[in-house]
């Protein structure tokens, strides 16, 4: 029976895990960006998910969709003023200047916010689901289907819409697309916008679930980068399972090994994977060169 | 000739001012940040080898300052052993280390080299805190303070700055052989376009091996160094990713590919954190704030650092040269590979 | 390159000059105008910063309570210069910045046990006096250093209660002999945890406990999801947990989520402790007991001076006090002015022996304790923590009985 539950826990985990790190794939795949200050924007998304709830009594699950604006718009202005500048130099530039970004988002907080942990009472907070005797947390069940959601949207709006194909050429040929009469820089903006939008979706649907304080972005940010090179790079799909890969590796590693060594196994099968597959499992290997593979 | 020979000048000038440092500079607030910026000069010196002059950006390197600090103490506190042959011992098995690193990584290119070097020190770190039998655990070494030369522990500061003068001197040393000789001209054709350089026969692994020997090698002996001046460290602070992120950041901000980058990186890096920290004691947050936003400007605006600024700002004033700001040395660089 | 280094030498010059400037400092730290200087290193940002600030404001408060009241030693006013250590690194730089550039002869600190080696390492090179207030690992005094004091109880101490606790009370309420209780323990693994947890399970075995788990795991840990099951295997009737907030809660949400119901469940302060943890949990915090520092739910008759604490406090910083760390860094803080006043001055030697010599009968300090301080390691051995009992959104000291206010609530299943 603890070998079911901790599959179900391990995937539910996995669902967290792949929802933060959809919004980093989308930036990463198109606007080539490896956006240390992602978690950033999830704590950013969290608070205001918070304010929501102290100032007006909304629920983070209805706030959620304000929260999406609000990470949007900071999305957009933060391709536009501070990544567009940016965008022609070299990686380290862009690794370091988000790095940056982070430490300086993440003291503004501290000072601004103060190092409180704060938390929603949600009467679903601990809620189950009980099916004999497993239980399926109904705040991770929902982060769960969220995840699902979304990877399934933005997949049909990347494959379908006229908009979502122009991400798409931008993501594999910036200058051919250029070149097609796509706007490039809107496309960046669109991207980093809806990126960052996913990660609002993120922060308002961990609200119910953990506490929000200025450093917990430092705690999702290595595994959301971990999830993204797993899945591959740009393919939705891929960071959606490759989120599961990783909520059930620390879980059954958890419950195998020692909960002390969860860390350095999902990190092994990292490496591992970098060393035989570094495209990712599900990559369809486009545009990797680009960002440093042959 | 002229060029060369200002040089040396220079070169014996900075020799003298570092070494009457420790004798004008008696004060230990002081004399332990000439301590700082040396130690620093050394590890962000060792990072550029393989960082600057290979464009391989690692932000892993904490492994080896950790790996140092972790081999000498243990062998210092289990067996006796003189934390000066600790030095060899542990640059022998920071070497290790690096080469079993590189052998895979070096398959990788850009960030997902940059992400492995951050996967390889997480492992290390995480095994560090499990395997508590052996490193204490998160609880930290901490050595018995008994000030003796064989222990490499001493009472006065001006002690440590002199050994860790000598740290720097030799990798200085090291920085000067690699930039004179062809494993410089071939990490750097590696840097600027790797596939370019394999079709020259320049053997690409090979270089980048040689990079990461020297790199690991002296930032393990500079974590022996470390210990034995901090008396305590913990995981935390050695297998730590703000460490990789800012000994490569004095490196960039000095400027990578140089010698002397690395230098001014830490000449401006490490007094300013000190600045920061104690202007601010009634924000808790705005030194890191700020530390932050200046990292965001420095590298937005000045990606190949300071360096070159500095090297213009005497041509211009004397407003020799207008549009003709010659770039000496190879400090373009770029990672994207 | 020549006017490159012209420009490097010219700054290098200007650096060495501007420091050896500044090693002449301006004299004595004491006297000049009547006023006696105390360097305080809390982490004030990062990760630690909550309960470092937490744990200065005691110190701050027990130094403007004293400067009110006229000064120590005869008039003289204190001036507290604090300094920002959010980790071990910046904890030696900044004492290093306290003892040579402000001169200051007596350090308080430090929360966080990694602060207060880095620390104490550059005070005892220095020949200062390191008064630790707050942090817990037995190493900080088991050296012997003839520069460091503490006042509070290290976590040897917090194990000591909690095997003590299921001797005295929990056998009794759940009815069971010593040798038939199960104890699990689940332990965050930097230091704090893995101390406490590892003297507890010594101590248990030595008692002839049965501990039937250890669960070490890492405090920034997103899912405890494997900790909980693992537990729930084992099915201890005591659960010793050591947590800082954000596991703390995680840990309580997953074990309600995956039905761990453990007849007592006991944290080790941190986490347990914050009201944070009261606001996530809600309800679901009641009845979880918890042992740490002195909290304001207390026995006042045993801890004279803690209402006014409170009101200075709440004066001051506009909140109530958010944790009992406040509490004991103002305790420490009190005896280290004490000892200033007796001595007069901040000679570090002087000092310490007059600390050496300093006694208080236990209930006579704000926290309960006495002091008495070890003549050999320099700690207090009269400092003990208590067992609270989160009851109706409020943590109660529960036991031992002259510092309780309720009865420990234990059902028996």
């Amino acid at each position: 029976m603890t070998i079911v539950q901790t599959l179900i826990s391990g995937i539910l985990l996995g669902g967290i895990y792949s929802l933060i790190s959809m919004g980093l794939n989308l930036i990463l795949g198109v606007v080539r960006i490896v956006n240390f200050a992602h978690g950033e924007l999830l704590m950013i998304a969290m608070y205001i998910s918070f304010l929501f709830y102290t100032t007006m009594g909304l629920d983070p699950y209805v706030s959620a969709i304000l929260v999406i604006i609000c990470l949007f718009l900071l999305g957009v202005l933060t391709q536009r003023f501070m990544i567009q500048p940016i965008l022609d130099t070299p990686a380290s530039t862009k690794i370091f200047a988000t790095l940056g970004l982070s430490i300086a988002l993440q003291n503004l907080a501290l000072m601004t916010l103060s190092a409180n942990h704060l938390s929603v009472k949600t009467s679903y907070q601990t809620s189950v689901i009980n099916i004999g005797e497993l239980a399926v947390s109904i705040p991770r069940l929902v982060a769960f289907g969220a995840a699902v959601g979304v990877a399934v949207v933005l997949y049909l709006f990347l494959q379908k819409t006229l908009t979502g194909k122009a991400i798409r050429a931008v993501a594999m040929q910036k200058q051919a697309a250029f070149l097609m009469g796509i706007n490039v820089k809107r496309i960046y903006l669109l991207a980093f916008g809806i990126g960052s939008g996913l990660v609002g979706l993120a922060g308002a649907l961990l609200m119910p679930i953990y506490s929000v304080y200025p450093t917990i972005g430092a705690s999702f940010i290595l595994i959301a980068f971990v999830v993204v090179v797993l899945g591959g790079m740009g393919s939705m799909f891929g960071a959606f399972f490759g989120g599961l890969i990783i909520g059930l590796v620390e879980a059954l590693s958890g419950v195998i090994f020692d909960p002390g060594l969860k860390e350095a196994i999902y990190f092994v099968i990292f490496i591992m994977v970098l060393l035989v597959r570094p495209s990712g499992i599900f990559s369809l290997g486009k545009g990797a060169e680009e960002v440093g593979l042959k | 000739m002229m060029q060369l020979l200002s040089k040396q000048k220079f070169l014996f000038l900075f020799g003298i001012l570092l070494v009457v440092t420790p004798f004008v500079v008696t004060n230990r607030f002081y004399l332990n940040i000439f301590i700082l910026i040396l130690l620093y000069a050394t590890i962000a010196g060792s990072w550029n080898i393989l960082g600057g002059y290979g464009g391989q950006l690692s932000l892993g390197h904490a492994i080896f300052f950790g790996i140092g600090a972790y081999t000498s103490t243990l062998l210092y506190l289990n067996f006796g052993v003189s934390p000066w042959l600790g030095f060899i011992i542990a640059a022998v098995i920071s070497i290790v280390v690096g080469i079993l690193i590189g052998w895979p990584a070096f398959r990788l290119r850009g960030t997902y080299f940059t992400l492995t070097t951050i996967a390889f020190a997480e492992v290390i770190r995480h095994l560090t805190l499990y395997f508590r039998d052996v490193t204490k655990g998160a609880i930290g070494v901490n050595i018995r303070f008994e000030p003796s030369f064989a222990n490499l522990i001493f009472r006065e500061y001006s002690a440590y700055y002199f050994v860790v003068l000598v740290l720097f001197v030799i990798s200085i040393a090291i920085a000067i052989w690699v930039d004179k000789t062809k494993v410089g001209y071939y990490l750097k054709a590696i840097r600027e376009d790797e596939d370019g350089a394999e079709t020259l026969g320049i053997h690409v692994t090979k270089y980048k091996m040689i990079a990461m020997v020297i790199s690991a090698g002296m930032t393990g002996i500079a974590g022996v160094f470390y210990a034995q001046y901090m008396l305590f460290f913990e995981p935390i602070s050695v297998f730590n990713m703000n460490f990789s992120i800012e000994i490569a950041l004095i490196a960039i901000i000095g400027g990578v590919g140089t010698v002397f980058g690395p230098v001014l990186g830490a000449f401006i890096i490490i007094p300013l954190n000190e600045l920061l920290r104690s202007s601010f004691p009634s924000l808790s947050g705005m030194n890191y704030l700020i530390y932050g936003v200046v990292l965001i400007l420095i590298v937005s605006f000045l990606p190949n650092g300071l360096l070159p600024i500095l090297k213009s700002i005497p041509k211009k004033l004397k407003g020799l040269n207008k549009k003709n700001i010659k770039v000496e040395d190879g400090e373009k660089v770029d990672y994207s590979g | 390159m020549k006017k490159v280094a012209s420009v490097i030498m010219v700054g290098f010059l200007l650096l060495l000059s501007a420091c050896s400037g500044g090693a002449s400092g301006d004299g004595e730290g004491s006297g000049k105008s009547g006023t006696l200087k105390v360097g305080a290193l809390y982490p004030l940002s990062g990760g630690l910063a909550l309960l470092g600030e937490e744990s200065f404001r005691g110190a701050e408060l027990a130094i403007e309570e004293a400067n009110k009241n006229g000064g120590i030693a005869g008039g003289k006013k204190i001036e507290l210069v604090k300094g920002d250590a959010v980790d071990a690194d910046a904890a030696q730089a900044e004492a290093n910045r306290l003892i040579n550039q402000e001169n200051i002869k007596t350090i308080v600190g430090s929360y966080s046990s990694s602060i207060a080696f880095a620390a104490s390492e550059v005070a005892e090179r220095s020949g200062v006096l390191y008064w630790e207030l707050g942090a817990v690992s037995d190493t900080i005094t088991d050296r012997k250093y003839k520069y460091v004091v503490r006042t509070n109880p290290p976590a040897s101490y917090f194990s000591k209660v909690h095997v003590d606790f299921i001797k005295e009370i929990v056998t009794k309420k759940l009815g069971k002999e010593l040798g038939d209780i199960k104890v699990g323990l689940a332990y965050e693994d930097s230091t704090y945890g893995t101390t406490i947890a590892d003297e507890a399970a010594k101590l248990a075995k030595k008692e002839g406990i049965n501990v039937v788990t250890k669960q070490a795991y890492s405090a920034a840990s997103n899912d405890l999801s494997s900790v909980v099951l693992n537990l729930k295997k084992a099915a201890p009737d005591v659960l010793i947990a050591v947590s800082y907030l954000n596991d703390a809660v995680l840990l309580a949400r997953q074990s309600e989520e995956l039905g761990l119901k453990v007849p007592v469940f006991v944290g080790s302060g941190g986490g347990h402790t914050m009201t944070d943890f009261e606001d996530a949990m809600g309800e679901k915090a009641n009845g979880i007991l918890n042992i740490d520092f002195p909290q304001y739910q207390i026995n006042r008759e045993a801890t004279p001076g803690i209402e006014e604490f409170m009101a200075l406090y709440k004066e001051k910083y506009g909140e109530d006090p958010r944790s009992g760390h406040s509490l004991t860094n103002y305790m420490g803080m009190k005896i280290v002015l004490d000892v200033m006043d007796k001595v007069g001055e901040v000679d570090p030697d002087k000092l310490k022996e007059e600390a050496l010599k300093y006694t208080a009968d236990p209930g006579s300090t704000v926290t309960g304790w006495g002091v008495e301080f070890d003549q050999d390691t320099g700690q207090n051995k009269l400092g003990q923590p208590y067992v609270h009992q989160w009851l109706n959104g409020e943590l109660k000291t529960v036991w031992p009985e002259n510092v309780a206010v309720e009865e420990p609530q234990i059902a028996n299943k």
